[in-house]
């Protein structure tokens, strides 16, 4: 019976070690965007803001079309995200409110589906929100 | 005398179906030792390989917000029973199975003087690495204490890690008094008429081959003898007492929350508290330090940075940093502990020294501590109680195992304005519970002075109660580095 609590923990380890050894994802070329993010007020305050991503393609072309997913999340883990989703107000230029729901450093992942159905991710930090 | 299976007013634990009968048996804690290392195995896993975002990252969600969260619930509802899972010491009973400990733990460091400093260390990273905000640092904490209790409790014998070393450890037997449970003897008269002490010298048996001695359950590796241990000061729950003592004599009791604070009885491995200034001093840290950490949370701490950064003309976070835990965690606890010191000798005219005075006194901190570290985790974990699910999810999709599905960000926790009333209510308890501790211990130094023995540290619960109302009362605000602008 000595050896059991040894037995365990070696097949655990090997088991955790084996279970980490999983099949690659597809790796595919992301669009290579400029793009150009604003918010109102600036610098961001708690509450909802204003938010303003403008797209430019390759060729220095507004993104049109582009379906846009925000999530906004703290430093701090455990704080629920603000998710959103951005409309396009002009050619390439797409808004949304974001709601900051406590001040602190914020990141903002952009994900974006291309019209052509490419992908394009983006974080954009977003340090020192500040409390009402 | 009453036998052990007599039927007892009090409520015990091990009595109860199930959990009882399961807590008795000798692999329980190895049963939950199991999950909690493969869970710190999958933290640090991707702590160092995962996504560096804090909040979709294992290590950073489960330790920041569950673990301490779930720790601090535990042990004000139940016991001290995350030292009996510790994955820790797990690996290193894994490792005594090779490398059998030759050393005792030297005489001068036998006391909490290390384990403080560490406890001080580990908050101070806390906030100067923003340990909450990376996962890779915290996995690296996390590695650290495997790592710490692999090599000491390699090297030396008994739980010395536990006892001497942990700042984990150190945190929760502080905590633990205040807990309403406690592993306790059933009855004394049993313990009067044993003759084999197995619950501290550990149970041994002759082979029926040969007559060889074996080791068949170990006795308390941290050196609480049962019939004279008082109270869970020291205690990891590990149930080693309740498996070695032959006559089914020990059980986990319930017992009045905070009652050992103002017993001053000489207990088996730990001593007097009135005479232990470790101990003061590590009451005195868990206190102030609650305080401290909710502080490093909120709007105001970036103030004072930035104040002291133009006064002093720094710009580098470290000595700053420095400033402010020597002043929160030295300075202040020296002056409103050294001034009710004062006063108590002043109202009662007597001649103790102001240090033993202030030793004397300083559990009555221990409640109001409690309750900030419960108010300020429990915030935490409830306000985040469902991001685990997605951070699982996320996890096992980074790692090519999509089999908890997509993660679905949307899981959040309890609102914050239903956290909030909780967070009072905890204050609240813990402020009752010092003025508690305060009078009970001013009625036993002082039985003729009483209220005017208690009235300064009275003053001082009430003090630091409304430091940590105005804390909480405050817009939080949790940026990376404090001296951003």
């Amino acid at each position: 019976m000595n050896g059991v609590p040894t037995k365990i923990f070696c097949c655990l380890g090997v088991g955790l070690l084996l279970a980490g050894c999983g099949k690659a994802g597809t790796v595919t070329t992301a669009p290579q965007l400029d793009f150009k993010w604003q918010t109102q007020p600036n610098p961001p305050q708690t509450g909802l803001v204003n938010c303003t991503l403008s797209l430019l393609d390759e060729q220095k072309q507004p993104v049109t079309g582009a379906k846009i997913h925000l999530e906004g999340g703290m430093s701090h883990p455990g704080m629920q995200p603000s998710l959103t989703d951005m409309k396009e107000a002009a050619p390439g230029k797409y808004t949304a409110k974001l709601d900051f729901t406590m001040g602190g450093d914020w990141f903002v992942l952009v994900d974006a589906t291309l019209s052509d159905g490419r992908l394009w991710h983006q974080q954009i930090n977003v340090p020192g929100v500040k409390s009402r | 005398m009453s036998s052990p299976t007599a039927p007892n007013p009090e409520f015990d634990l091990l009595r109860v179906p199930v959990i009882g009968r399961f807590l008795s048996w000798r692999r329980a804690r190895l049963v939950l030792q199991i999950p909690l290392f493969a869970i710190a195995f999958l933290m640090v896993a991707q702590g160092l390989t995962g996504s560096q975002l804090s909040p979709k990252n294992l290590a950073t969600v489960l330790t920041w917000v569950h673990y301490r969260g779930a720790l601090i619930v535990v042990l004000m509802v139940a016991g001290n029973f995350f030292c009996l899972g510790c994955p820790f010491v797990m690996v290193r009973d894994v490792a005594r199975r090779f490398v059998k400990p030759k050393h005792n733990w030297p005489q001068r460091l036998q006391n909490k003087w290390l384990a403080l400093g560490l406890f001080v260390l580990v908050l101070f990273c806390y906030e100067l690495f923003d340990l909450w905000g990376s996962p890779l640092w915290t996995a690296v904490l996390i590695l650290a204490y495997f790592v710490g209790a692999l090599i000491i409790d390699t090297r030396f014998k008994h739980a010395t890690f536990c006892k001497f070393v942990c700042p984990i450890g150190q945190f929760n037997f502080v905590a633990s008094t205040l807990s309403p449970l406690e592993v306790k003897v059933r009855d004394l008269d049993v313990c009067s008429s044993c003759k084999t002490k197995d619950c501290i010298k550990s149970r041994q048996e002759t082979t029926s081959t040969s007559s060889d001695i074996v080791f068949v359950q170990r006795g308390c590796e941290l050196a609480l003898f049962q019939p004279l241990k008082v109270g869970n000061l020291d205690c990891t729950f590990c149930l080693d007492c309740v498996h070695a003592c032959p006559h089914e004599n020990v059980g986990i009791l319930a017992r009045t929350p905070a009652s050992e604070l103002w017993n001053d009885q000489r207990r088996s491995g730990v001593g007097q508290l009135s005479k232990r200034n470790d101990f003061a001093a590590l009451s005195a840290i868990f206190t102030f330090g609650a305080l401290l950490n909710a502080f490093g949370m909120v709007s105001p701490v970036y103030a004072v940075e930035t104040w002291l950064s133009r006064v002093l003309g720094i710009t580098s976070e470290t000595p700053i940093l420095g400033l402010i835990f020597v002043l929160a965690l030295v300075v202040e606890p020296m002056l409103l502990l050294g001034g009710a010191a004062l006063a108590t000798r002043q109202f009662t005219r007597t001649r103790g020294s102001l240090l033993t005075i202030t030793t004397t006194f300083a559990p009555t901190l221990i409640p109001l501590g409690c309750g900030m570290w419960l108010a300020h985790y429990t915030f935490h974990l409830l306000t985040g109680l469902w991001t685990f699910i997605p951070v699982f999810q996320y996890a096992f999709q980074q790692w090519g195992m999509p089999i908890l599905g997509a993660p679905n960000w949307s899981f959040g926790g309890i609102p914050v304005m239903l956290v909030k009333p909780l967070e009072w209510g905890f204050l609240a308890l813990g402020v009752l519970g010092s003025l508690l501790v305060a009078h009970n211990i001013a009625k036993r130094e002082h039985p003729t002075k009483t209220t005017v023995a208690f009235l300064p540290w009275a003053i001082l619960s009430l003090i630091l109660w409304f430091c940590a109302l105005w804390l909480l009362s405050q817009p939080m605000e949790m940026r990376a580095t404090l001296l951003s602008s």
